[in-house]
């Protein structure tokens, strides 16, 4: 992998050669892992029941929840790679509510925990069960939202370090 | 269930999933990689066996996690806690809060800290650096797009140094990660003394 193309310093925009940069590479491991972490969550060697579309499709979208549109470009332009099909591409804007049951169930999820994990219990778990997601597509889709809620913080906290006026 | 934890506590508590978690005897080569361990390895946590459903993303969370919590230099350990603390409060991760707001007391000393947090949440008034730690790590806990330049100047401003920051960023992230698993996936339980 290469240090010059990391996700994360991407989305924040991070300028090779910027003291922000070289400060980076003080945590190199770190933003290495988080790199191996990203393709772990988004374009795993074994995608299970969740396609690497549905799951780009549902990181665009919590990059959109989380009002990061750098980070809804990155992945628009993954889930435009995957070629989806039009229900998964739509799921990409937030204002979007599939008719399919599971995709439903996967969307009521994702924004449940992107905007308020605190109100999570285990009636929400029952609900993915019901929808026919198997144990291990739960945890993958759980760990898929956290991993992108993580990934779009680190991002938020470089704009800072940048000296970026919020939003 | 009846033993299950639902406000904060520094008493014991332990974790169990809502899923079925992997089985150790039965775990896959892939699984046994990202536990680092052998079937013969009994102290391995309900929360970790439930993460090896999948292997791949554990695999490489494991050592992210380790490095953002105990690699040297930087942010000190008590006030990456701190940060990690805020962040599963304002969530409402019980375990994760019980844990992290245990090591505070540990590398820390002052319970009152994390009374205060208990307590009033993101009101909590604290000393100035703490209270500098605790305002930036709700806000990007709960609305990141929020934080900016001024979050950055005070944090400079109460004598943390730019990789403090980072650290900090790391900390508080990494339990935007850590309490969506373990707040979602299942819930704490009082331990039996």
């Amino acid at each position: 992998m290469s240090y010059d193309d990391n996700v994360i310093d991407r989305i924040a925009g991070v300028a090779p050669g910027s003291a922000l940069y070289d400060l980076r590479g003080e945590r190199e491991e770190i933003l290495r892992l988080s790199e191996t972490s990203h393709r772990a969550s988004l374009s795993p060697r074994d995608p299970g029941q969740l396609s690497p579309a549905l799951r780009a499709a549902l990181a665009a979208r919590m990059a959109r929840l989380l009002k990061d549109a750098a980070g809804a470009a990155h992945y628009d332009a993954l889930l435009a790679r995957a070629a989806p099909d039009a229900p998964i591409a739509a799921l990409a804007d937030p204002g979007h509510a599939p008719d399919d049951p599971r995709l439903a169930e996967i969307i009521r999820r994702v924004d449940l925990l992107t905007l308020t994990p605190e109100a999570a219990t285990r009636e929400d778990v029952e609900r993915l069960r019901a929808a026919g997601l198997e144990d291990p597509s739960i945890v993958t889709l759980t760990g898929l939202v956290a991993f992108v809620n993580y990934q779009l913080r680190v991002a938020a906290g470089l704009r800072m370090l940048k000296g970026a006026a919020p939003r | 269930m009846s033993d299950a934890v639902h406000e904060f506590t520094l008493s014991a508590v332990d974790w169990r999933p809502y899923v079925e978690p992997v089985v150790l005897e039965e775990a896959s080569p892939e699984q046994l990689d990202a536990l680092k361990t052998t079937p013969s390895n009994k102290g391995i946590s309900a929360y970790a066996l439930t993460l090896a459903l999948d292997p791949e993303m554990l695999a490489e969370r494991t050592p992210l996690f380790n490095d953002i919590m105990y690699a040297p230099g930087g942010l000190s350990r008590a006030e990456r806690e701190l940060g990690s603390l805020a962040a599963s409060v304002m969530n409402r991760c019980v375990y994760c809060a019980y844990v992290h707001a245990t090591r505070f007391i540990q590398l820390d000393k002052r319970p009152e800290v994390v009374e205060a947090i208990y307590r009033d949440g993101a009101q909590a008034r604290l000393d100035e650096r703490d209270q500098a730690i605790l305002d930036v790590s709700v806000k990007l806990t709960r609305a990141p797009d929020t934080v900016g330049s001024a979050n950055r100047d005070r944090l400079r401003a109460v004598g943390l140094s730019d990789l403090e920051i980072l650290d900090l960023v790391h900390a508080v992230s990494i339990f935007g990660w850590a309490n969506r698993l373990m707040h979602t996936l299942g819930e704490p339980f009082a331990k039996t003394p």
